[in-house]
């Protein structure tokens, strides 16, 4: 298959609808509660969901949520204008049924809109009749696990349980099939006076292990919450060493000498434990290539929809000719839906991915039953683009009225 | 013996909404639950002040607040407080200026534990009070057509009837959908719909106030047609329709004259430092009918500043609320009570939890309280739970 299998899909519309999604279902759901830095997270999350129409019938769809984080509407629909009338060969090169480059032309496009090639290649997957993952490489795993990542600081949603607030969610968690769990720490960043912050961080590790068991997973996640306090760092290490905990993310701002004593504290007291960091970056700044090249981070963590399938895959290579050791584990909270199923279908062909992070939300909206979830593992879908469609009749009584057109 | 303050705890506890708040013209959903920095600063008599510290917490950590705390509250001699002359506040008192300067909501917790201290009401403290009670209107109706996508615009006028069956006569829609979430044409549509939903809903004699947190901004076209469409539904007062700027709020005087509105002008609840420049020209110009600074946020020393400021202006004083919790409605009831000027309570209406009841609510208004200081206590039943979280710092 060439790019010349693609001259006959040309778009014709863009549509960016917003649909809620809840942790748990509306009315019997749960409050998602403040991390290291932020106010509670909330009650739901909503996909900003884009659709990409060709002329020839085919939908491609993707999360529009970074660029509305970021600004509003109005950006979206005067950048997108442009992608009316276009091709689907314009966007990439593709070379026997697999992407390799860029369009020069798009390239800004889509750097600033990682989350636009999602789209795309759910197009020229279905154009192609492939699975999206295949348009980056073979196919290096079936299943692709996944973490819940909505275990925040529940313990000041519901004061009364105290530490026992976020083990009771975790074990609902592993109830619903999870078996990997990340837990939101670094209380004392803002919100505790530091060493009762570093005294609860670890009575919650030390709560969720014993109510989940040895056999799950639990990674933490400290939000940069023991920025300037490596002593209660060493403690925190210290203190959950016997707790087999799979990774530590962002427990302190990157830079090379703290890297340097995080990485000794984790190599005295919990050697298996992996460090990564990166969610708020592209993954090509200089810190970064010098915390891998000097083996301080064990996973690096660009955003999903941020970056999308091209600038990840690009980044997946660079690393992999740099002949590091470092691992891929895109972070992809606010990913909803589509970003997971993006990620998923890049974790099936990205021999360095490591676990897809989960928002765990219910949406009524989506198709994507080949998406099986069981024991903590998601099937990876082998129909073409990314093997999800919307419930059209659904869409059309409840989301189409809050629908904005790019035409 | 002077009566020092011997003991203050932080204790943050969530306050909750009645529903889930959606987004405003900026900011993403609110949702259902914040969370209340609570200040208790208890006296060698016995006395306990009361407070929240939630928008210290918005900048620093719990570490620097605390020291903050400490340097300000702890051991301090109560009668140090404030200044007093004749039963009336006149001030800061000596030294605390510095304490109080961006910590608004420490100057009521003063006059919550001074007046606890010396058996009188805040209210008189203040100067005495200057209405029977406080007219309240809901401030919760967000983007609600966000939430319910299936309703949209109905979904806003459906909970209006609600808050109005529930007793409130006076009602805050949040508008500017075209500011982020939508785009500007549209949006002005769906802010026009929600209007209409939610005058359908009510009926004529309840009143309507609209905030747009800028939402408005760049398009006076927009807004000016905005005006022409709701100016027949009545509306009590225009909140926040552009960024304050005296030429944006000539344009809207002129469109409520071309409208034949007689609707207030409204703004300044992101006045940091009141009354700052800007908003001095929009009095000047009288431009604007009332002024917005936050009530905790400014605390009632600030307040007391602005008020007279305002005197001989024409300018009413309408403190904002929102993000105050239950404390918030204690403390802008008390202000209101002894503010000659004040308009109306923006009222959250949180679940009660760990203060001790609000007082009567009827015909849409509060009656006084009657104790001393605020008139409220910690209900320590509903506290108990959250005290496991408690900072503590003895003197």
């Amino acid at each position: 298959m060439t790019s010349s299998s693609l001259d006959a899909h040309i778009i014709n519309k863009i549509t960016i609808t917003p649909v809620e999604g809840y942790f748990g279902s509306p009315g019997k759901g749960r409050i998602v509660g403040r991390n290291a830095k932020m106010e509670n997270y909330g009650y739901n999350q909503r996909e900003w969901l884009l659709q990409v129409f060709t002329d020839s019938g085919l939908v491609g769809l993707s999360n529009a949520r970074p660029a509305m984080n970021r600004a509003g509407i109005q950006d979206i629909y005067n950048d997108f204008q442009d992608l009316i009338g276009q091709k689907l060969s314009g966007f990439f090169s593709v070379s026997g049924g697999r992407v390799t480059n860029v369009n020069p032309r798009w390239s800004d496009l889509i750097d600033r809109y990682g989350f636009l090639d999602v789209a795309l290649f759910d197009l020229i997957g279905q154009a192609l009749a492939q699975p999206a993952y295949s348009l980056l490489g073979e196919k290096v795993r079936d299943k692709v696990e996944g973490y819940d990542s909505s275990l925040y600081f529940q313990d000041l949603v519901n004061p009364a349980e105290g530490a026992n607030a976020v083990a009771i969610e975790a074990a609902e968690a592993v109830e619903k099939g999870w078996r990997a769990v990340k837990l939101k720490l670094g209380r004392p960043g803002k919100w505790f006076e530091p060493h009762a912050g570093t005294r609860r961080d670890i009575e919650i590790v030390e709560s969720v292990r014993a109510t989940v068991g040895d056999d799950i997973k639990i990674l933490v996640d400290a939000n940069n919450g023991y920025d300037g306090r490596l002593d209660l760092l060493e403690d925190f290490v210290r203190g959950i060493g016997d707790l087999n905990v799979m990774w530590m993310e962002e427990m302190i701002t990157e830079n090379i000498s703290d890297y340097q004593k995080l990485n000794e504290f984790r190599d005295k007291y919990t050697p298996k434990t992996m460090i990564v960091d990166g969610e708020s970056h592209k993954g090509r700044q200089t810190i970064y290539w010098q915390l891998m090249e000097q083996g301080l981070l064990d996973a690096i963590q660009p955003d999903m929809l941020d970056m999308g399938f091209w600038q990840f895959h690009v980044l997946a290579r660079d690393i992999e000719e740099s002949g590091v050791d470092t691992l891929i584990a895109p972070h992809n909270y606010n990913a909803a839906y589509l970003g997971l199923r993006a990620d998923i279908q890049f974790g099936a062909a990205t021999k360095r991915f490591v676990i897809a992070e989960d928002s765990t939300l219910d949406f009524d909206l989506y198709k994507g039953d080949e998406y099986v979830f069981k024991e903590g593992m998601y099937t990876v879908p082998e129909s073409p683009g990314l093997a999800v469609s919307i419930d059209q009749e659904l869409y059309d009584r409840v989301y189409k009225q809050h629908e904005t057109v790019i035409s | 013996m002077p009566e020092i303050i011997e003991s203050v705890t932080v204790t943050p506890i969530p306050s909750s909404y009645q529903k889930e708040l959606g987004k405003n013209a900026y900011i993403d959903n609110i949702g259902t639950q914040r969370l209340e920095w609570v200040v208790r600063a208890r006296s060698s008599s016995g006395a306990e002040g009361i407070s929240i510290a939630n928008r210290m917490m918005r900048e620093v950590s719990v570490e620097s607040m605390l020291a903050h705390i400490k340097g300000a509250l702890l051991g301090r001699e109560v009668d140090q407080l404030l200044e007093i002359s004749d039963g009336v506040v006149t001030g800061a008192g000596p030294g605390m200026d510095r304490w109080y300067r961006r910590n608004g909501w420490m100057t009521i917790l003063a006059f919550d534990l001074v007046g606890k201290s010396r058996g009188v009401s805040a209210i008189d403290l203040l100067g005495g009070k200057k209405h029977d009670s406080i007219p309240a209107y809901d401030t919760t109706l967000y983007f609600q057509d966000f939430l319910n996508q299936e309703k949209g615009a109905q979904q806003v006028g459906d909970e209006a009837a609600m808050a109005v069956a529930d007793g409130w006569q006076a009602l805050k829609l949040k508008m500017g959908r075209g500011g982020r979430w939508m785009l500007p044409e549209a949006g002005m549509r769906r802010d026009i719909e929600v209007v209409q939903s939610v005058r359908e809903s009510v009926g004529p004699d309840v009143k309507i106030y609209v905030d747009a947190n800028f939402g408005y901004d760049g398009h006076l076209d927009l807004l000016d047609q905005y005006i022409k469409e709701v100016t027949p539904l009545d509306i009590f007062w225009f909140e926040e329709m552009i960024t304050h700027d005296v030429d944006g709020y000539k344009a809207m005087r002129e469109s409520l004259a071309k409208h034949g509105s007689d609707a207030l002008l409204t703004c300044g609840e992101v006045d940091r430092n009141p009354i700052s420049e800007v908003f001095q020209d929009l009095i000047d110009e009288r431009l604007i009918d009332g002024y917005q600074p936050d009530i905790v946020g400014h605390g009632f020393l600030g307040w007391m500043d602005i008020e007279r400021q305002l005197q001989g202006t024409g300018v009413r004083t309408i403190p904002h609320n929102f993000g105050n919790g239950c404390f918030g409605s204690y403390a802008s009831i008390v202000w209101g009570a002894a503010s000659e000027t004040y308009v109306s309570l923006e009222d959250e209406r949180n679940l009660p939890h760990y203060l001790t009841p609000l007082p009567e609510f009827t015909s849409g208004a509060y009656a006084l309280p009657t104790g001393p200081g605020l008139g409220v206590d910690i209900d320590e039943a509903g506290y108990a739970p959250h005290a496991k979280h408690e900072n503590r710092m003895e003197a």
